[in-house]
């Protein structure tokens, strides 16, 4: 799963190494534009519908910290 | 009582000395006394049942809509643990939810709009009934009340939260109403969350002298901007975008002056609120990250009343992004259309949408529509030819960190934002239109070096002056981008140090624009 979601992350910038990355939000790695595609590029992927209550900063701010949010949305 | 006014010193001294004297599980109610107080003074009485009313509404959709999560939990935990169901009573509970949500939000988003839309409704229905004697709708109805969109955004934002369970129901309505009504904030910002000034008015508020002494210097730089620079400009600019055609030199003073002088006037009420809150350990939240460094106008916005953009951002265009109805047409787009077509219109519609609402918070004419207009279509270009310009830049051998080619982006950023401003400042697209029309065909540029500039409300002295304190807010600028500037000044020699917190409260005393002679005036922001 992890390595799914660098891929989808590698999209929007090809020049960052997400897996040891830290802010992805927070030191702008991706920009707001590019999470308004990113979000429905993973809910297409992992089957699976982010709600707003997840549109907080540390829910994206790692790969660990996407995966964790994954499979807590996957588990219900 | 204006806070560049004597009588907000005093407001201030006297809080201080309840607040300080009081145990501390108390100071927080002596806050919401002093802010109340401060509420009553600075705008009408009459103000204050409403903005009461407001938070009583928002609260108690809180309180609802808490109670039905609770409810939701008890079920779920009690329940056999089975997926589909656990889904199916969350959908349930959140349909509930948003019903409660919508209520609330319609009561007292609908007042701001129809405070903001009654003048438009008045003149309409007034035509209508050949209302002759008089205006149809009452003239008190017409007063906005201080601070609406301020505290009607605060208290939307933290019931969203709620909603979208980011945030806890605050169970003490005393409390809630404190953050909504915080002095500091209520009149013009920072646009705060709960979870930040909420919790920060729930720490234990005790004394530090550091943390006092530093809130005292950042108040004494607010002064400095808003008395030495930005009230001085403002006659400046006031006087020329009077109406009358000038020549177009004249108007470019008075463009690259308004530009100033919304900076210092806004940035400048924000450091004394920010040090007066800080007096109180209270930390407001940042409204400005030095924007005029911005290399790019999406930067600038977020470095330029950063509470509002943000505001905007996670409860305007990402909901709009992230709504079913996006979604299923980004995937249509994306299945019918190349990507370049697919990828605008999930970037246009959103930004579109967020910049029109921007505007229309900022006014209610026409030109304030164009204005979130052209800011939406300058964001959407920006980042949809970001890969072009890249390009460009790489073959033309343009480097991201040479300092000519960021200077150049950063005055283009400048110039935007000034023609931002020649949209809504001259008054009236009309006005917009001649003033461009004699920059570009009258110009007579041998008027920026003669003594025009001084038939309109500033002499040769004042102009210095002015021109020495933009450099000293340049100066302070260039030092705070390496850290705090108090920090740096608690290391120098004591000596240095009052020589330098003097310098600047004596330059206020001395070249400020205040006293019984002048009205010092309103903040920009204000009338938002």
């Amino acid at each position: 799963m992890r390595q799914r979601v660098i891929d989808i992350l590698n999209q929007f910038r090809g020049d960052v190494d997400f897996d040891k990355a830290e802010g992805i939000i927070t030191k702008k790695l991706i920009n707001s534009i590019d999470i308004s595609e990113f979000i429905p590029a993973l809910e297409d992927e992992f089957d699976i519908e982010i709600g707003m209550e997840y549109m907080e900063n540390e829910n994206f701010d790692t790969v660990d910290a996407i995966v964790s949010m994954i499979e807590e949305i996957q588990e219900g | 009582m204006s806070i560049v006014s004597l009588p907000f010193l005093i407001f201030l001294l006297v809080t201080m000395t309840v607040f300080y004297i009081c145990p501390v599980k108390f100071r927080w109610g002596v806050l919401l006394a002093a802010s109340i107080c401060f509420y009553v003074i600075v705008g009408k009485w009459i103000f204050l049942p409403v903005m009461i009313a407001e938070a009583l509404i928002v609260w108690g959709g809180s309180f609802l809509i808490d109670r039905r999560y609770r409810a939701q939990d008890w079920i779920i935990k009690n329940g056999d643990g089975d997926k589909s169901f656990k889904n199916g009573i969350k959908k349930k509970y959140k349909k509930k939810c948003r019903r409660i949500l919508v209520l609330t939000l319609t009561a007292v988003i609908g007042l701001l709009v129809f405070l903001k839309f009654a003048r438009y409704l008045d003149e309409f229905l007034s035509g209508l009934f050949d209302m002759t004697n008089g205006s149809f709708i009452r003239a008190e109805m017409l007063i906005i009340p201080l601070g609406i969109s301020y505290y009607t955004f605060s208290m939307a934002g933290y019931l969203l939260d709620v909603y979208w369970r980011r945030e806890e129901h605050e169970r003490n309505f005393l409390r809630f109403l404190l953050f909504a009504i915080y002095f500091p904030h209520i009149i013009q910002g920072p646009i705060s969350r709960y979870n930040e000034l909420g919790v920060e008015l729930k720490k234990e508020l005790r004394y530090e002298r550091t943390r006092v002494a530093h809130g005292m210097q950042l108040m004494i730089y607010g002064f400095f901007k808003k008395l030495v620079i930005a009230d001085r400009l403002n006659m400046v600019v006031s006087s020329i975008y009077d109406g009358r055609v000038h020549s177009g030199s004249i108007f470019v003073f008075a463009v690259f002056f308004d530009v100033v002088q919304i900076y210092t006037d806004f940035s400048g009420y924000m450091d004394i609120v920010t040090g007066a809150s800080q007096i109180f350990g209270v930390t407001l939240e940042k409204n400005f990250d030095h924007p005029f460094f911005s290399k790019t106008v999406t930067e600038f916005w977020r470095r330029w009343h950063i509470t509002l953009g943000g505001w905007f951002r996670d409860y305007v265009y990402m909901p709009v992004t992230l709504s079913s109805k996006m979604k299923k047409l980004n995937k249509f787009s994306k299945k019918h259309f190349p990507q370049a077509v697919s990828r605008f219109i999930t970037v246009f519609i959103p930004v579109m949408i967020t910049w029109i609402f921007m505007g229309l918070w900022h006014g209610t004419g026409m030109p304030y529509l164009i204005w979130g207009l052209y800011y939406g279509t300058l964001i959407c270009l920006s980042e949809l030819l970001a890969p072009f310009f890249r390009k460009t830049n790489e073959k033309l051998g343009f480097r991201d960190d040479s300092f000519f080619f960021n200077l150049f982006r950063m005055a283009r950023t400048g110039l935007i934002f000034a023609g931002g401003r020649l949209l809504t400042r001259p008054g009236g697209l009309k006005n917009t239109k001649m003033v461009l029309g004699q920059i570009f065909t009258d110009l007579r540029p041998w008027k920026f070096f003669d003594d025009s500039i001084f038939y309109y409300n500033i002499s040769s002295r004042q102009l210095n002056v002015v021109l020495l304190a933009i450099l000293a807010v340049w100066g302070v600028s260039m030092l705070q981008r390496k850290g705090s500037v108090c920090e740096m000044l608690d290391r120098q020699h004591l000596i240095v140090r009052w020589a330098i917190i003097y310098a600047a409260f004596f330059a206020v005393l001395i070249f400020g624009v205040y006293g019984p002679k002048f009205d010092p005036a309103s903040f920009i922001y204000m009338q938002y």
